[in-house]
C-alpha cells in the first residue's frame, strides 16, 4: 500500500467543507454551496454590442416577458456560459458575432451593420440566415439560438407566463419520496 | 475529498490506482478496487455538487454539470450536439438513469467477433446483476407517473406498438423530472450517491477540478498521471496536479479517453484507438395537443417503444425543460414564443437510431478533441420513418401539430403532411439531432491487431494502463448504455494487476 502526501484528502478547507456538506434541497437559485459561477466571458465592446441586438431579435417580443432587466440578465447568461466552453468554441462565437454584424452588408441586404438595425428587421435576418444554404452559418445561428433562448426561457417570470413552476412541484415530490421511503426505514429499524 | 483551492505549486500524490473520472465507468471501477483492498484516487475534472444543490435551472446547472457548457459538437453531416456531465458522477448526474442490460444479440455477436468470452450474455449475467443491485434497478412507483409517459403509453398500445416498462437505476424515485440538472431527491441512484460514498466508504479520495493532461509514462509502463487545476473564476488551468500510482484506469468517456491516450500516440498495433466512434443519434418530436398535459410533472420517461427495435429504432418520451427545448427549436422570437407558450400542452418524444455506421475522435490542432460522424443513408432513413411514425401516432392521439426535427420541414398540422415527408423534403443534412450516447473508441478484443485493449481491458501496448468506461464497446448496443458500462468497469476492475512496486 502506498502513502498519500501531506494533504488529507479529507481536510477541511472553509470552500471545501461548503461545497460537501449535505442536507435538504432548497431549490434555491445560487445555492449557497460555496461554489462559485465563473466570471462573464471577456467581450470586446463591439462584440458586445452585436451580442446585445441579437439578444433583443431573438427573445421574443412582447407579449412575452420582456424587460431592459430580463434582456440583461439574458446577455449576462450568454457571457457566462461562453466562459465554460472550450476557449476555441467561445473565440469561435465571438468571431461569429463579428461576421454577423457585417453580413448585412456583405450580403446585400441592407447597408447598416447588424448592431444599427431594428430589432424585427434584424430577427428576420438571423430567421433567414438560420435555413439558408450555408452549413457553417446555420451551425453559428443554432449555437447563437441555443445560447441566447436558454437563458431567455430560464428566467423566473418566462416560467410564470408559461405557467411553469417546478420548485412548487419538486418540494411536493421530496415530501413524496420521504412518504415512498417511510416503509423501508421502518424496516430498518 | 480535495477541490482547487486545496491544491498548492505542484502538488504530487501517491496511491495503487489512479481512476480518471467518477462517471459510470470509473466510480465503479474505483469503488470495486477500493473495496478490495486498494489505495484508489480519483482524478476529477468537475467539481463536487451535492444533492442538496440541485435545482430546476439552466443557466446554473449547465455550468456547474455539463462539459463545456454543454456547447459540444461532433462534426459531420448533420453536425451533432452531444452532452456529457462533468461533475463528481460523471454523466449519471445528469442522465435519465435508464438501467438496461444490452440485448443478448448484441453480447453473443461482442463475444463471437472479439473471441472473449466474458463479452457474452452469460459471463456478464453475474456482473449486471451485481450492478442493478447497487444501482436499485427497478421499476417506477405508480404515483411518480406522468400524464405524457401515460399518453404515449396510449398511443402506441392504439397503434399496436410494443413497449417496454423501464427499469431504472432508483430508489423511490417521486418523478421530480429533473434528471437532466440532477436529482433533488436523491431518488436517482448516479454514482454520486451510489458508487463514489461506497469507494469513499473504502477509503478512496478524489481531487476535483483537476483535468487530467497527460500519463506518466516509464520503462514501457503507465506510472500515474499528470494534470492541470481548474481555476474556478477564470475556468483556465492553473497549477500542476501529479498522481504516482502502480495503474492508471482511464474512465473519461468516449471522446476524451481516446483524447488523453492519443497524446501518447497509443493504440498503435491496430491504429483503432479514436476509431470506431459511436453514438446513437436522437432526434426530438414535439406534438401540441388541445388539452393540457404538464409532461413536466412526472419522471422523465416511463416506457419505451419496442416495435421497431429488430431495424435500429427506439422510440421514448423525454420531457426537457424550457430552456434546453428552446434551445434545440428551429425558431427564435415570436414563433419561439408561440410554440414554448404551450409547453404544458406539449409531448416531448424522441427517435434514437442504433448506429449503422461509425466517426472518429482525434486530437485537434486547437487543442481539444474532435469528433467527427456522418449519418448513413440508412440511419437517415430510419429517422424518417421514425419521426413518420411518431407523428402518425400523434394525430391519432388527437395532436393538433407535430413539430418535427427538419429544418426544411418543421411542421406537420396533419396526417397528410407527413405523405411529403422523405429524403427530397428532409434532407440528411436539414436533420437536428442530438446525443448523450458515446461509445466505442477504444474497443475490447483478443488481438492487438484489431483492438485497443485487450480482454481485461489494459492497453495493449501500455501495461499499467486501462480503459473502464463506453470506449470499450465492439459495437453500438441499442438501447442506454449506463448499465453495460457499470458491467464492464467491473469485469476491470477485477481483472486489474498493480504494478509490483511504484517506480
Amino acid at each position: 500500500m502506498t502513502r498519500r502526501p501531506a494533504i488529507d484528502a479529507r481536510a477541511i478547507h472553509p470552500f471545501h467543507l461548503s461545497v460537501t456538506q449535505a442536507g435538504p434541497p432548497r431549490l434555491a437559485r445560487h445555492p449557497k454551496d460555496g461554489w462559485r459561477l465563473a466570471d462573464p466571458y471577456p467581450l470586446s465592446a463591439n462584440a458586445r454590442r452585436v451580442l446585445h441586438a441579437v439578444v433583443r431579435a431573438m427573445c421574443p417580443p412582447s407579449p412575452a416577458p420582456r424587460s431592459y432587466d430580463l434582456m440583461h440578465r439574458v446577455e449576462l447568461g450568454a457571457r457566462r456560459l461562453l466562459r465554460y466552453m472550450h476557449p476555441v468554441v467561445a473565440r469561435c462565437l465571438e468571431l461569429g458575432l463579428f461576421v454577423l454584424d457585417w453580413l448585412p452588408i456583405l450580403t446585400l441586404s441592407s447597408t447598416l451593420r447588424l448592431h444599427a438595425l431594428g430589432s424585427a428587421r434584424t430577427s428576420a435576418l438571423l430567421a433567414r440566415w438560420s435555413h439558408g444554404r450555408i452549413k457553417t452559418l446555420r451551425l453559428l445561428m443554432q449555437g447563437m439560438r441555443g445560447m441566447i433562448l436558454s437563458a431567455y426561457f430560464d428566467q423566473s417570470e418566462v416560467h410564470a407566463a408559461m405557467h411553469y413552476d417546478p420548485v412548487a412541484f419538486m418540494h411536493e415530490r421530496v415530501a413524496l419520496r420521504k412518504k415512498l421511503l417511510a416503509p423501508a426505514l421502518r424496516g430498518a429499524e | 475529498m480535495l477541490s482547487y483551492d486545496d491544491y498548492g505549486k505542484d502538488t504530487v500524490f501517491d496511491t495503487d490506482v489512479v481512476v480518471v473520472g467518477t462517471g459510470a465507468g470509473g466510480a465503479v471501477a474505483g469503488a470495486e478496487l477500493a473495496e478490495a483492498g486498494r489505495d484508489v484516487l480519483f482524478v476529477e475534472e468537475g467539481s463536487h455538487h451535492p444533492t442538496s444543490s440541485f435545482n430546476p435551472y439552466l443557466t446554473e446547472s449547465i455550468p456547474r454539470l455539463y462539459r463545456d457548457g454543454a456547447a459540444t459538437v461532433i462534426l459531420g453531416n448533420p453536425p451533432i450536439p452531444y452532452a456529457e456531465g462533468r461533475t463528481v458522477g460523471g454523466s449519471t448526474v445528469i442522465n435519465g438513469g435508464m438501467a438496461y442490460r444490452a440485448p443478448e444479440r448484441v453480447l453473443e455477436q461482442w463475444a463471437r467477433s472479439t473471441g472473449i468470452d466474458a463479452l457474452g450474455p452469460r459471463a456478464l449475467d453475474p456482473l449486471y446483476e451485481r450492478v442493478e443491485k447497487r444501482v436499485h434497478a427497478s421499476l417506477q412507483h405508480e404515483e411518480s407517473i406522468g400524464n405524457d409517459s401515460r399518453l404515449m403509453a396510449k398511443g402506441a398500445l392504439q397503434m399496436g406498438w410494443k413497449t417496454t416498462v423501464n427499469r431504472r437505476a432508483q430508489r423511490a424515485c417521486a418523478g421530480a423530472n429533473n434528471c437532466g440538472f440532477g436529482c433533488p431527491t436523491g431518488a436517482k441512484q448516479s454514482t454520486l450517491v451510489s458508487y463514489v460514498p461506497a469507494a469513499f466508504a473504502a477509503g478512496a479520495g478524489c481531487l476535483t477540478d483537476v483535468r487530467a493532461e497527460r500519463l506518466i509514462i516509464e520503462q514501457g509502463r503507465c506510472r500515474g498521471i499528470v494534470g492541470r487545476a481548474i481555476d474556478p473564476a477564470t475556468r483556465r488551468p492553473s497549477h500542476t496536479v501529479t498522481v504516482r500510482a502502480r495503474a492508471v484506469v482511464v474512465a473519461c468517456g468516449a471522446v476524451q479517453t481516446p483524447y488523453l491516450l492519443l497524446r501518447h500516440k497509443l493504440g498503435r498495433p491496430s491504429r483503432q484507438l479514436g476509431k470506431n466512434f459511436l453514438c446513437h443519434p436522437n432526434a426530438k418530436v414535439l406534438a401540441i395537443y388541445p388539452f393540457d398535459i404538464e409532461g413536466w410533472k412526472g419522471v422523465s420517461q416511463h416506457t419505451q417503444i419496442r416495435e421497431f427495435t429488430g431495424d435500429g429504432i427506439l422510440m421514448a418520451e423525454n420531457f426537457v425543460a424550457p430552456g434546453a427545448l428552446a434551445a434545440h427549436l428551429p425558431f427564435h422570437g415570436a414563433e419561439a414564443w408561440e410554440i414554448m407558450q404551450r409547453m404544458n400542452q406539449m409531448l416531448i418524444s424522441g427517435v434514437l437510431v442504433e448506429d449503422s455506421g461509425s466517426g472518429t475522435v482525434s486530437r485537434s490542432l486547437f487543442g481539444m478533441a474532435e469528433a467527427r460522424y456522418s449519418l448513413t443513408e440508412l440511419d437517415h432513413r430510419r429517422f424518417l420513418r421514425g419521426t413518420k411514425l411518431l407523428a402518425q401516432m400523434h394525430f391519432a392521439l388527437g395532436a393538433e401539430k407535430v413539430i418535427l426535427p427538419f429544418s426544411t420541414f418543421p411542421l406537420a398540422r396533419n396526417v397528410d403532411d407527413l405523405a411529403r415527408l422523405d429524403e427530397r423534403s428532409a434532407p440528411r443534412e436539414a436533420l437536428d439531432v442530438f446525443t448523450v450516447h458515446l461509445m466505442g473508441t477504444a474497443r475490447m478484443g483478443s488481438s492487438p491487431r484489431d483492438s485497443v485493449v485487450g480482454p481485461g481491458g489494459e492497453l495493449w501496448d501500455l501495461p499499467g494502463c486501462y480503459v473502464a468506461d463506453a470506449s470499450l464497446f465492439p459495437t453500438a448496443i441499442g438501447v442506454n448504455p449506463q448499465l453495460t458500462v457499470m458491467a464492464l468497469a467491473t469485469h476491470v476492475a477485477s481483472r486489474l494487476e498493480l504494478a509490483r512496486e511504484a517506480a
